[in-house]
């Protein structure tokens, strides 16, 4: 996994944003109004951003064209499935490169045999955010039942980036979840939410 | 319907808030907050403020972006500006959009001080001489026989502020500033004590104004070092300034807000304007002022800002001094002063501020009113007043009760 610079995440938990901040990256947040704010920003930075917008079509893409577009995020990811409709909007808005057909249709039926399996009943379910560029893979954020630890959390990064390259995914947001039993990540269901080609 | 207001803000968020809650008129106004991470979310209650836009607005691209989305997708109908750096951003989102308020050309006049000194001069009011500095060549042209300031036009708060009194410590000064040839200044220096005058201002009338006397001047803002001033209750020369800051406001046109202004007092007893600012006057002039006249200030420039009555005053001072004592950061972590002195002291308010200084809190301070901790005092008069001081200064150092 190599670091990300800058990307926006939408509508965080105050559990994402505090797993994502402080590794040598940039993370925005957008919200909707009436969200938290202290807990979710990053106190004396320069670099913490949040902005609270209406998540309607029209309203978010006038956000995303007035004010990220030119503030330039690497990239744009969604924290529930709810918002990934918008994070692909807005990856596209921002010039993000589409994935190719195939690698598209690759990841829906991985994903798709994946969630047939299911999930093992008595695993820890923990969800991550990935970015993608150039077919590197960043792991932005991992929530779950407890906190992974460090060895764990470069293990599940490991694994992650290793179920993507199977994947062929060269670039985008990724929302995966995924259990944890010891050492052993198991991805349950993975979601794209960059620009369709 | 409530309005929508856009707060533009760069202060800790603390400023919004009094005694009896926060000071916008929450009944009739929706704010839109554009703010910061130095102590701009501390305490931000999302029921309160719904729509909020945290970003890096000490770039002005940046910041004029989200204000310009924000008022174009939500309708706002009037921009709150408390920060000085922060007038001529919404005076010029105010013409753009056809907002009420303070406009561009009329900013510019509370924020150049070169524009402003000019105004003022055509009134009638001694203003110590001045000159844009553009290059090098301009300094050999003046008088060196007496002492100059070097300073920004639109600075604030003391920032980049330089004495020289010889034409080559002055070129020395200039080799090491970004010498756009329309950012700088040099004035006269003048000596003798500083005033400042704090007013409401309500369809171009002074509705309220109070003067204070610094104790140490603010241009000498350094590591360790203290400063503030006193609310001067009355006598001549209060009522001189009083009315020297009603010609100055009358002569920059100010229709409604709030100002902040700064006069000398030469020894031969000559006032001689300064600068004036059109905002509350920071550090805790305001705090002072509620304390002393029952209203805050900025409260007046909030409400003033969309169009709105001010508070009015609920009382007049009964003739005792309330004054305000700054502790600039300093790489000691100083004890402070025990709260059990505080009645010894006549303190009756304490302020921390653990965003001042540069860094961690131990940094040099980054202007005038970049106090670490920061006292109110009160005293029977000017003299008990010089003493309390001296003595809260020591304390802050830590000398024992009696040292």
């Amino acid at each position: 996994m190599t670091t990300m610079p800058r990307l926006a995440i939408l509508g965080a938990t105050v559990d994402v944003a505090t797993d994502a901040r402080g590794r040598g990256r940039e993370i925005w947040h957008v919200q909707r109004p009436g969200s938290d704010v202290e807990r979710l920003v990053e106190r004396g930075s320069l670099t913490s951003r949040l902005f609270t917008v209406d998540f309607t079509t029209a309203a978010f893409a006038r956000f995303v064209d007035r004010v990220l577009v030119p503030l330039a995020p690497d990239g744009v990811v969604a924290s529930t499935v709810d918002d990934f409709r918008l994070a692909a909007l807005a990856n596209e808005r921002l010039g993000q490169p589409a994935v190719p057909a195939a690698v598209l249709a690759r990841f829906a039926d991985e994903t798709a045999r994946r969630e047939q399996v299911g999930r093992p009943g008595s695993d820890a379910l923990y969800a991550a955010l990935t970015f993608s560029r150039r077919g590197e893979h960043t792991l932005v954020a991992v929530t779950g039942v407890r906190p992974l630890s460090g060895p764990q959390r470069d293990r599940v990064g490991a694994e992650l980036s290793r179920f993507l390259d199977v994947i062929g995914l060269p670039d985008g947001p990724v929302h995966t979840r995924f259990t944890l039993r010891g050492e052993v990540v198991t991805v349950v269901g993975s979601r794209y939410q960059g620009p369709q080609p | 319907v409530k309005t929508p207001v856009l707060v533009l803000h760069r202060h800790p968020l603390g400023m919004l808030r009094g005694e009896g809650g926060w000071l916008l008129p929450l009944d009739q106004v929706e704010p839109y907050l554009v703010t910061q991470t130095f102590g701009g979310v501390d305490g931000l209650d999302p029921r309160v403020f719904r729509h909020v836009a945290v970003a890096n607005i000490y770039q002005e691209p940046e910041a004029r972006a989200v204000c310009e989305w924000l008022i174009e997708e939500y309708g706002v109908r009037h921009i709150v500006a408390l920060h000085e750096k922060s007038i001529l951003l919404a005076a010029q989102l105010r013409a753009r959009y056809g907002l009420p308020g303070l406009q561009p050309a009329q900013a510019l006049l509370f924020r150049d001080k070169v524009v402003m000194k000019s105004a003022v001069a055509a009134a009638g009011i001694p203003v110590p001489a001045y000159r844009p500095l553009r290059s090098a060549d301009d300094l050999a042209e003046l008088d060196w026989t007496r002492a100059y300031v070097i300073k920004p036009r639109l600075g604030v708060g003391s920032d980049q502020i330089h004495i020289v009194d010889r034409v080559a410590q002055a070129r020395t000064v200039w080799s090491t500033l970004d010498t756009d040839p329309d950012r700088y200044e040099i004035e006269e220096f003048i000596a003798g004590d500083m005033y400042h005058c704090d007013a409401v201002v309500r369809g171009g009338t002074v509705t309220f104004a109070a003067v204070g006397r610094y104790h140490a001047r603010p241009g000498a803002y350094a590591p360790g070092g203290a400063a503030g001033s006193y609310l001067v209750p009355g006598g001549d020369r209060h009522d001189r300034i009083i009315e020297l800051n009603r010609r100055v406001i009358a002569a920059l046109g100010m229709a409604d807000g709030v100002t902040h202004l700064e006069v000398f007092h030469r020894p031969g007893d000559e006032l001689v304007f300064l600068e004036i600012a059109a905002r509350p006057g920071g550090g805790g002039i305001d705090a002072m002022i509620e304390r002393q006249h029952g209203f805050s200030t900025v409260e007046a420039a909030i409400r003033l800002s969309i169009g709105l009555d001010p508070p009015s005053p609920v009382r007049s001072g009964d003739g005792s001094i309330l004054g305000r004592l700054g502790f600039y950061p300093d790489r000691r972590r100083r004890p402070g002063i025990s709260q059990a002195r505080f009645a010894e002291l006549g303190i009756v308010e304490h302020t921390h501020t653990d965003t001042a200084g540069i860094g961690d809190g131990t940094g040099p301070p980054r202007h005038c009113t970049d106090y670490v901790d920061r006292y109110l005092v009160a005293a029977a008069d000017p003299d008990q007043f010089g003493d309390r001081i001296a003595a809260a200064r020591a304390a802050y150092d830590g000398a024992p009760a009696g040292a």
